[in-house]
């Protein structure tokens, strides 16, 4: 089985259920706060370089650009959390009954701490 | 009404599909695999695909229609065509033998010996198990098309089944390529056309497993 | 279904065995078989085809147990007219030595809630449901552990006769677009209704009456025991249930193809009638399918085709000229086992050979391992 016929199980929406595409973006926000994590830590490890260099970092994640991407990474984080939480759940064999009610307040919990975070970190932080 | 069928075709050595496209007349209460049925009997004799009982109880007949996996016996043309076409595919997750003929040996070859067909409904009620073994869950699953080595959902759910009845499942089951391989789309329940629930049952099937509830053989 | 337990009862009996079908298992008349494992009760006009068939549901309950529902049937009378078939009914029932009981009104309908609450007389008989697809294949892959090579998608195209004899087939295989010639020693056509419409291809003649009948699939399941009703054969005179759904059955008309053949409404119409008169629940049901089936009946055709025998004939093609070409037809699926091993017999005086069948002794191979 290529690899182009498993990513277009894992991402092919069309004629999908809400369901599925609740679990391809559980899944693609994983796979990008993974990679951001090893982008971090590399970040970070610039101090090493010495304190100009970190600043000269510190200086690009406090411009405009530095808020956008914390407003996707911040949308992401969320997505994955809720997300995450109810198939900790229902992986667990909990609530499988209500389960399409709780897909539904995961995403609507979701929702409402994007809202939050965006407004946080555009007028508090911005 | 007149409704343009578009199918995937492909046959031993062809290096792509090709979809042809047959413009039929057709009564919307007709089921999808009456057109095709009509297709290859007036038009086109060398179109294979699988049918048997013709009222969604055998599981031969599952297809992709318009990007939806369905029984096509019990799917009426009228329900599913989208300004008159209905574009018709195999079922993904299995290897391609012809056209919409899909190899379900992946599935079938999973069952162990003594797999119990029947269910005890009641004290002189016995009963096949809803679970029409089509393979729509394989094709809906995420896993189940990325990972050949996964058992399963309908596998799975019989599983499931056998568990409650007899406190025990085979070791597979309880592998990585069984329960745990799951990661909870639940479009195999979404998409079962007996509603088997395969999902909900590979997660409760889980928590025995988890609370030692079930013995693993 | 002929085609598989003939290869089945075939191999067994040490022949090489290649079966050919045009398209996939089941995919002809047996497919859509409504399922039902007969007692013999609903033929018992004719008691030889009832014991018949009472045999042979005792045989494939004992090869394959966990094919069928064995919940067993009922007759029931709903009108004067039904009434007076019982005493009749269950005479015959006795003289071909099927074990039936009579039932109270209260009884059978706390067996059956659905059933219609005015009935007249009950009797409940040994019938079995299955899954048609399950059967056929469970035949195939018995056939196939003996050796025979099963070919689906491979279609007859055509025959090769020279001196009396068919030398080889002509196949075309849709898999792979290939057409290829298959020689064989002798030649067998199980193809049911379309037996003279392969014949043909041959130069010979079947006489086979390509009888349709129309059947409602109802989306629910309305009872466990079979509701059959207590009269003659006729139209909408029987419910059979599994798995989760419960189909009325059947009508009756002759056609010359089977390859075309539509539902007529009023017959859809006449099933959720009479279906409702054994059982009001099915007139506030939804209809989940409409299917066609072509039974393949022997003989010159009556208007309906209803009152031909339903029991089944082997055509041995040396009357015109072929010796080693044979034609099947007529039966019903749950005969299948029965004529495989009579036309076994025909082949093994033809080949010269004695073996004795043994598939009413052997447990049938489960369907699943015809995948692998």
């Amino acid at each position: 089985m290529g690899l182009g016929e498993a990513l277009r199980s894992w991402l092919r929406v069309r004629g999908r259920s809400a369901e599925h595409v609740s679990f391809a973006v559980r899944r693609l926000a994983g796979v990008v706060l993974a990679l951001y994590l090893v982008v971090h830590m590399v970040d970070i490890s610039t101090l090493l370089m010495g304190e100009h260099v970190y600043s000269a970092f510190l200086q690009v994640f406090a411009s405009p650009i530095g808020l956008v991407f914390d407003v996707v990474l911040w949308v992401f984080l969320v997505l994955h959390g809720a997300l995450g939480l109810y198939s900790a759940l229902v992986e667990a064999g909990l609530l499988l009954e209500r389960r399409k009610v709780l897909l539904a307040a995961a995403w609507a919990a979701a929702l409402l701490l994007l809202v939050v975070g965006v407004v946080v970190i555009l007028y508090v932080m911005g | 009404m007149k409704v343009r069928l578009v199918v995937r075709r492909w046959k031993e050595g062809w290096r792509a599909p090709r979809y042809d496209v047959f413009e039929v007349e057709a009564d919307p209460s007709e089921s999808v695999l009456d057109l095709v049925e009509r297709v290859s009997l007036k038009l086109d004799p060398t179109l294979t695909f699988e049918h048997a009982c013709h009222h969604g109880v055998c599981g031969a007949c599952g297809m992709v229609v318009n990007g939806v996996e369905r029984l096509t016996c019990v799917t009426r043309v009228g329900d599913v065509a989208r300004n008159g076409v209905i574009l018709v595919e195999p079922l993904h997750g299995f290897k391609v033998v012809s056209d919409l003929v899909v190899d379900k040996s992946r599935m079938f070859s999973r069952y162990p010996d003594d797999t119990r067909t029947l269910e005890r409904v009641a004290a002189r009620v016995e009963k096949l198990w809803d679970c029409v073994e089509c393979g729509i869950c394989y094709s809906a699953c995420p896993v189940a098309c990325s990972y050949p080595s996964y058992l399963g959902p309908s596998v799975l759910a019989w599983a499931f089944h056998r568990a409650v009845e007899e406190g025990m499942v085979p070791a597979p089951v309880a592998s990585g390529s069984g329960v745990w391989s799951c990661h909870a789309a639940f479009d195999c329940s979404e998409k079962c056309p007996v509603n088997f629930q395969p999902g909900e049952k590979i997660m409760r099937l889980r928590r025995l497993l988890l609370r030692g509830a079930v013995e693993v053989v | 279904m002929t085609g598989a337990a003939i290869a089945y009862d075939l191999s067994l009996r040490g022949f090489r065995v290649t079966l050919l079908e045009r398209g996939s298992a089941g995919s002809g008349t047996s497919g859509r078989t409504h399922g039902l494992l007969h007692s013999g009760c609903r033929y018992v006009a004719d008691v030889e085809v009832a014991r018949e068939c009472y045999s042979e549901n005792q045989i494939l309950r004992r090869i394959a147990p966990y094919l069928f529902e064995k919940n067993g049937g009922l007759f029931v009378a709903i009108t004067e007219d039904d009434l007076r078939y019982k005493e009749f009914f269950l005479k015959k029932c006795e003289e071909a030595g099927i074990p039936v009981r009579e039932v109270s009104r209260e009884e059978a309908l706390r067996l059956e809630p659905n059933l219609n609450p005015q009935l007249k007389a009950a009797v409940v008989v040994p019938d079995g449901t299955f899954d048609p697809l399950k059967v056929i294949l469970s035949f195939l892959a018995s056939a196939k552990k003996y050796g025979a090579d099963i070919r689906l998608y491979n279609e007859v195209r055509g025959f090769r006769v020279e001196g009396g004899e068919v030398k080889a087939v002509k196949v075309l295989d849709k898999v792979s677009l290939r057409e290829y010639e298959l020689e064989a020693d002798f030649f067998v056509n199980a193809t049911g209704a379309w037996a003279n419409k392969v014949a043909s291809l041959a130069g010979l003649h079947v006489p086979v009456k390509p009888s349709p009948g129309v059947m409602v699939a109802l989306d629910g399941r309305i009872g466990n025991m079979v509701f059959n009703r207590l009269n003659k054969p006729g139209d909408g005179d029987i419910i059979v249930h599994h798995r989760g759904t419960s189909v009325i059955g059947t009508t009756s008309w002759v056609v010359s193809d089977p390859d075309e053949v539509t539902a007529p409404k009023e017959h859809v119409e006449l099933l959720l009638r009479r279906g409702a008169e054994m059982a009001p629940i099915v007139s506030r049901m939804r209809v989940k399918a409409v299917y066609v089936s072509s039974r393949p009946l022997i003989g010159q055709a009556a208007q309906t085709g209803r009152e031909i025998s339903r029991s089944f004939a082997i055509i041995d093609h040396s009357s015109e000229g072929v010796s080693n070409f044979f034609s099947i037809i007529g039966g019903k699926f749950i005969t299948a086992r029965l004529m495989a091993e009579k036309m076994g017999g025909v082949v093994c005086e033809h080949a010269g050979v004695t073996a004795p069948s043994r598939t009413a002794e052997l447990p049938l191979v489960p369907y699943w391992r015809f995948y692998g």
